[in-house]
């Protein structure tokens, strides 16, 4: 408990900081760095074994020692996840007497290593982008053929669940294939599911009311919560943080901060709600009259920045002219699009290469219209290697707002375009950067910005006690997960994964390392996510005894100084 | 009349452990026009005399007693306004190391002009042709006016300090070991052009040395210090011909005449005495190879000769002295009162 | 002479341009070998391997090494830097933009410290030894050894969180709005906001200037010199300001150049902490995100300034004190 204690204050004194050390920091698993540092915590004791779960003298022979290495991020990056990495570990050695090793690096290192499935465990988490609310995205991390990410994780009965939900484009339908894949997985533990955190945020209520919050960690800064906003005065909404787009321009996007920019100037089809379910946005309505095919039907009265009208021809062109040049880190969204066609006056057809459900809940949400008459041939008459590099002062687009002012790492200023349909109480949004979170939490508290998302649980309590802001913890659908490489022994057996599931003690990481403020997941699809979320999940919270006894059952045996041992191969 | 006169002369250090008395009841006089050689040890507080004339004492050191009469003015508790007009039109100043006594960063030619219209209301070109005639006095060309000093050999940069200290006809100069550092031949040639100078300029000059030869080879007169005081003074052949204090003696042994040969030098064992603490008597006692019990006791001032004057309790035997001190063994026979066995130097 | 400054001062510019490609080559090297490459950083869970070797490509990193190390080189040469990848705009459009905010912030801070640390210096070489001397030097001391970081969050802390004197960073107000180019940096909104970080910077730097003129002043003053000088009757005034001042200076001159050079690479803390868009927070998140472009030639860029303003501070050198070319030309440099 001390021990537990003594690093928790560590963690909160460097979560205090953290948005200064921490940098770009909150757009996990995006951030990089290098540098590797290994740190071994030798503190944690092991239990004496029970007699008769012991092996001695020639016995041993036929054992080995369960041990392995667990990878995680500095303690400036990811404070939390440093702090709670060891916390686990510590809880590993001592309840089931494994020889674990904490190994510390920079994501340019841990990160690869969970893409490219180079570890024994690696503490991963995934951030709750807007992208993600669709199950798919989590549910196909668990596909064998997942590609990037899973932890060498195959069950053909997922599998072919996940694949059915992809085909099912009736939502009930699909929503109960959803539940039976999270049950499966579930059960299978392919990796131990920890905890959503809340996302934290404070906004200004002093010059500022009605804010919409969305789920996920870019809450506040979607087309909803400007809409609602209400400034005292003629106030612009202003968001201050650390993140920033590097460009607004639609073809060069490479973080999910300049998808967040982009979103304001460029309209989408559909846009994700303030519940994460899609909603019609440049689009009127869609069909599938087959599960591969979508009708979809664009508003008639948009214009473009530039006064020009929006065409369906325009939705076509700009897939075409995605597919053409290439924008990789746009490419899972186009790529599944085989042709694009205007069927009727106002309706454009998308014939993907397979049936999918995450369709409009991703792919249309996330896909950008981009105007014909300003991108078509510009590459060839600007002289361009790829459209990427056009330095765009117009950025025409058909969105809410246009770029009145864009300064690189300082600010963009959008001014609201009186053209659009949508209605503003705002004349303008100002994404406003700043060094660090406790900068840009300072500037809410004064009055000088709207609101700050994703702030350390020190800055929160600060903000909680100050009139004018109110601070909120927003659940959310990113999650945080030991990823336990499967093809790895002893993590190839089920047994083992589920009593680590079961040594795992979340409720009390999430009251020493998150205040409470995280729900505890047993799948992919945490609560926040309401409507996809399986709520009826077995959970694992037999503890030490459950755990050393399915060890022990399983042909699991402890040495004489309490180390696990396996059976040799 | 004496054109430099000290009277009583004592200097006192402030140190962290006690007043060191640099200085100690020195009566000394110059004449204009003549040469005095100050000889002595480092540390025997020839250095300080001069500074203490100069006006040049450190911070923590002071005059406690005496006077100092320059010139027919005393120079002790002169307000600096006073001052400024005797320092280099009176009384100029060769230091000590001449490799560092000019401004590094200003050409040869500016820091004599600055100089001379410090003094003399005359325009740069004017002060800058007194310069030039001076450098050509000392032997260095004219045109190297405008070069910086370390552009110049060590002994060039010697004579430029020479002429430096001279551009005005002082009536005093004060050379403090005009010569060390430099090889013997810039020596001798530094030496004889100091006596050529002189002569010429018909200035009163002080040499400062450790080097006994360089005195005998220019100087009028000699005064030789000990430990802060003045223990012999007298003609230059007087006091080498018929040293009367065995300290002088010694200095004669430690260094080579030009005649002479380096294997008979024997330097005098031991060091100065600390002047924090000085020893009750004649200061030299500990290092004498005559001294008796007496020597403890505070010697008096005798006269040796005309204008040759000696401390030393046995002035009358110092015809014996001198031709025992000229055999080595005579210095270094009795090791056991000199368990130190730190040489000087 | 002339002749030797001259050999001097081209020994000299061969040198730095030695360096130079040393250090461009160290980088292309350095990056190369850090563990993950650029795609890691702009990966996300909806891209495939595909998707990542397509960015590759794009990046021009699927070449060989070889080929890549002679493009850039010829990059380097013909000053055509290519494109970011972070932002794919011109690398040398994004660096000119924010050097120019470093450089208001620096030079302002750098000269600044560097007048007041030279009065500071003297004044303290002045009172040596003094009650004044003694605390002076403490604080010098102490602004030396105290994290820009944590001092830089006191101030916000003190002066603009709790006081509200000055912003809490950025260099305009949220909604300011500049009324031509050169108003973004003459406002009384900049100036507002230039407040603070520079006082900070100042301070900060402050501590060398000053302690490097204090001691050099003492030791000058102790020079044999500036004895004879007294002697000959030359002024008090004319002795510390025309010679010892000058001669301490020198020293201090050659840390100036050099302390600019790191001021502006090294401003990574000042920036982050009063959210300055500057070069050095570009420099730090272009590395962090591997963006090569970005980062090798930002890194050159300061190790240009760096070699320039030593090699102006040699020339400078060079002309002030008569010393250094001819000592230099016969040692053979350093």
């Amino acid at each position: 408990m001390d021990r537990d204690r003594r690093k928790l204050l560590a963690g909160v004194g460097v979560g205090a900081v953290g948005g200064i050390a921490g940098c770009t920091g909150t757009d996990s698993p995006d951030d990089s760095g290098n540098a590797t540092t290994t740190a071994t915590s030798n503190s944690s004791k092991k239990k004496t074994p029970d007699s008769d779960r012991v092996v001695t003298g020639s016995e041993l022979e036929e054992y080995e020692t369960v041990s392995f290495t667990m990878q995680s991020y500095t303690k400036s990056l990811l404070p939390q996840r440093y702090e709670w990495t060891h916390l686990f570990h510590d809880q590993l050695v001592n309840k089931l007497g494994v020889e674990a090793e904490v190994q510390i690096g920079q994501v340019g290192q841990i990160f690869d290593n969970w893409v490219n499935v180079d570890y024994d465990v690696n503490m991963a988490g995934w951030s709750g982008k807007p992208s993600r609310i669709d199950p798919n995205t989590f549910l196909s991390a668990f596909h064998t053929d997942g590609g990037l990410y899973t932890p060498n994780y195959s069950n053909p009965e997922y599998d072919e669940l996940v694949e059915k939900s992809q085909r099912e484009t009736d939502r009930e339908a699909r929503k109960e294939l959803v539940m039976e894949a999270q049950q499966i997985l579930a059960e299978d533990v392919p990796v131990v599911f920890l905890f959503a955190d809340d996302a934290l945020a404070a906004t200004n209520t002093a010059n500022w009311s009605n804010y919409t919050s969305q789920i996920g960690d870019q809450n506040y800064v979607h087309v909803w919560n400007l809409m609602s906003m209400e400034p005292q005065g003629d106030l612009p909404a202003i968001k201050a943080g650390t993140l920033f787009p590097a460009t607004l321009n639609p073809m060069a996007p490479t973080k999910s901060a300049d998808l967040m920019g982009l979103k304001m100037v460029y309209d989408r089809l559909v846009r994700l709600g303030p519940d994460g379910q899609p909603q019609p946005w440049a689009a009127t309505e869609w069909t599938a009259p087959e599960p591969d095919t979508f009708d979809v039907t664009l508003r008639d009265d948009m214009t473009w920045h530039d006064g020009e009208d929006v065409t369906p021809e325009d939705v076509t062109f700009t897939i075409e002219f995605l597919q053409e040049w290439g924008v990789p880190y746009m490419k899972s969204f186009y790529d599944p699009i085989e042709s694009v066609e205007v069927v009727d006056d106002n309706v454009v057809r998308f014939n993907l290469e397979s049936a999918s459900a995450s369709f409009t809940g991703v792919n249309l949400a996330l896909l950008f219209i981009l105007p014909k008459h300003v991108w078509d041939g510009l590459p060839e008459d600007e002289g361009l290697e790829h459209p990427k590099n056009y330095n765009d002062t117009q950025y025409v687009g058909s969105g809410p707002f246009t770029v009145n002012t864009f300064e690189e790492s300082n600010r963009v200023v959008f001014d609201v375009y009186d053209d659009h349909w949508a209605d503003f109480n705002v004349d303008s949004f100002i994404w406003k950067k700043y060094g660090g979170k406790t900068q840009a939490l300072a500037t809410v508290e004064k009055g000088d910005a709207s609101w700050v998302v994703n702030i350390q649980p020190g800055q929160f309590e600060r903000a909680k006690q100050n009139q004018g802001v109110e601070a909120n913890g927003v659940s959310q659908h990113g999650w945080k997960a030991i990823y336990m490489n499967n093809a790895r022994r002893p993590f190839d057996d089920k047994m083992f994964r589920k009593a680590v599931a079961h040594a795992t003690d979340k409720e009390r990481v999430i009251k020493l390392v998150y205040g409470g403020r995280a729900d505890s997941i047993e799948g992919p699809i945490p609560p926040a996510n309401d409507f996809w979320h399986n709520p009826d999940l077995p959970s694992y919270d037999g503890g030490e005894e459950k755990a050393r006894r399915m060890l022990f059952e399983a042909g699991y045996r402890w040495n004489e100084d309490g180390t696990l041992l396996m059976p040799k191969e | 009349m004496n054109l430099l006169e000290t009277r009583n002369l004592s200097v006192e250090y402030g140190t962290d452990e006690g007043p060191l008395r640099a200085v100690d009841g020195v009566d000394l006089s110059v004449e204009s026009g003549e040469i005095l050689g100050v000889v002595g040890e480092s540390g025997c507080g020839k250095t300080t005399l001069m500074k203490a004339i100069l006006n040049l004492l450190p911070e923590n050191g002071d005059v406690v007693e005496g006077d100092i009469q320059f010139d027919g003015r005393s120079l002790i508790d002169i307000p600096e306004s006073e001052l400024r007009p005797i320092r280099w039109e009176d009384l100029s100043y060769i230091i000590q190391n001449a490799m560092t006594t000019l401004d590094p960063v200003y050409r040869i030619g500016s820091q004599f002009v600055e100089i001379i219209r410090t003094h003399r209301d005359v325009s740069k070109s004017e002060a800058r042709s007194m310069a030039g005639e001076m450098l050509e006095d000392v032997g260095i060309d004219r045109s190297r006016l405008s070069d910086y000093p370390h552009e110049l050999s060590g002994g060039q940069r010697q004579r430029v300090v020479i002429a430096l200290a001279l551009v005005l006809d002082p009536k005093l100069v004060i050379a403090d070991e005009p010569t060390t550092g430099l090889d013997v031949v810039t020596q001798e040639e530094i030496l004889k052009l100091i006596k050529r100078i002189q002569k010429s300029f018909d200035s009163a000059v002080v040499l400062i040395t450790h080097d006994i030869s360089v005195v005998a080879e220019i100087a009028d007169r000699v005064a030789v210090m000990y430990g802060g005081e003045l223990v012999e003074v007298g003609p230059t052949s007087d006091v080498f011909h018929r040293s009367a204090h065995p300290y002088t003696m010694g200095l004669m042994n430690a260094f080579p005449s030009i005649e002479e040969s380096a294997d008979e030098l024997v330097s005098i064992p031991g060091s100065p005495p600390n002047l924090v603490d000085p020893p009750t008597g004649c200061r030299f006692t500990e290092r004498c190879p005559f001294a008796t019990e007496e020597c403890y006791e505070e010697p008096p001032e005798e006269t040796v000769g005309e204008r040759h004057r000696s401390r030393c309790h046995y002035t009358a035997q110092a015809p014996e002295f001198r031709e025992r001190s000229e055999r080595a063994e005579t210095w270094t026979a009795d090791e056991s009162v000199r368990p130190e066995g730190v040489y000087n130097e | 002479m002339n002749v030797q400054r001259l050999k001097y001062l081209l020994k000299r510019l061969g040198l730095s341009l030695v360096s130079l490609w040393l250090v461009a080559t160290i980088l292309f090297l350095i990056f190369r070998l850090l563990p993950g490459d650029p795609t890691t950083s702009v990966i996300a869970p909806q891209m495939s391997q595909q998707a990542r070797q397509e960015l590759a490509a794009q990046y021009g990193l699927t070449q060989p090494l070889h080929v890549q190390y002679v493009y850039y080189l010829k990059n380097i040469v013909t000053m055509n830097l290519g494109n970011s990848f972070q932002y794919s705009s011109p690398v040398t459009e994004i660096i000119s933009g924010r050097l120019v905010n470093t450089l208001v912030l620096m030079v302002t801070s750098v000269t600044l410290a560097y007048v007041l640390g030279v009065v500071v210096g003297a004044f303290l070489a002045w009172k040596r030894d003094t009650r004044i001397d003694v605390f002076g030097v403490g604080i010098v001391l102490v602004m030396y050894a105290a994290p820009v970081f944590w001092t830089g969050m006191l101030g916000l802390m003190v002066f603009s969180f709790r006081f509200g004197w000055v912003p809490s960073g950025g260099i305009h107000s949220v909604t300011f709005v500049a009324d031509g180019f050169w108003d973004n940096y003459i406002s009384t909104d900049f100036l507002h906001h230039l407040v603070l970080p520079v006082t900070v910077t100042t301070l900060y730097f402050l501590s060398v200037p000053a302690l490097t003129m204090r001691n050099n002043l003492l030791d000058v003053l102790r020079e044999d010199f500036i004895e004879m000088m007294r002697a000959a009757g030359l002024s008090e005034y004319s002795i510390l300001y025309r010679h010892a001042a000058r001669n301490a200076l020198l020293p201090v001159l050659h840390y100036a150049a050099v302390s600019l050079g790191f001021a502006i690479g090294g401003s990574v803390i000042i920036e982050k902490v009063f959210s300055w868009p500057g070069l050095g927070r570009l420099i730090w998140q272009a590395t962090l995100a591997q963006d090569y472009p970005l980062a090798q030639f930002s890194f050159l860029m300061l190790a240009t300034i760096v070699i320039g303003l030593n090699f102006l501070a040699d020339v400078l050198s060079a002309y002030v004190d008569p010393r250094v070319a001819v000592e230099q030309a016969n040692t053979g440099g350093e």
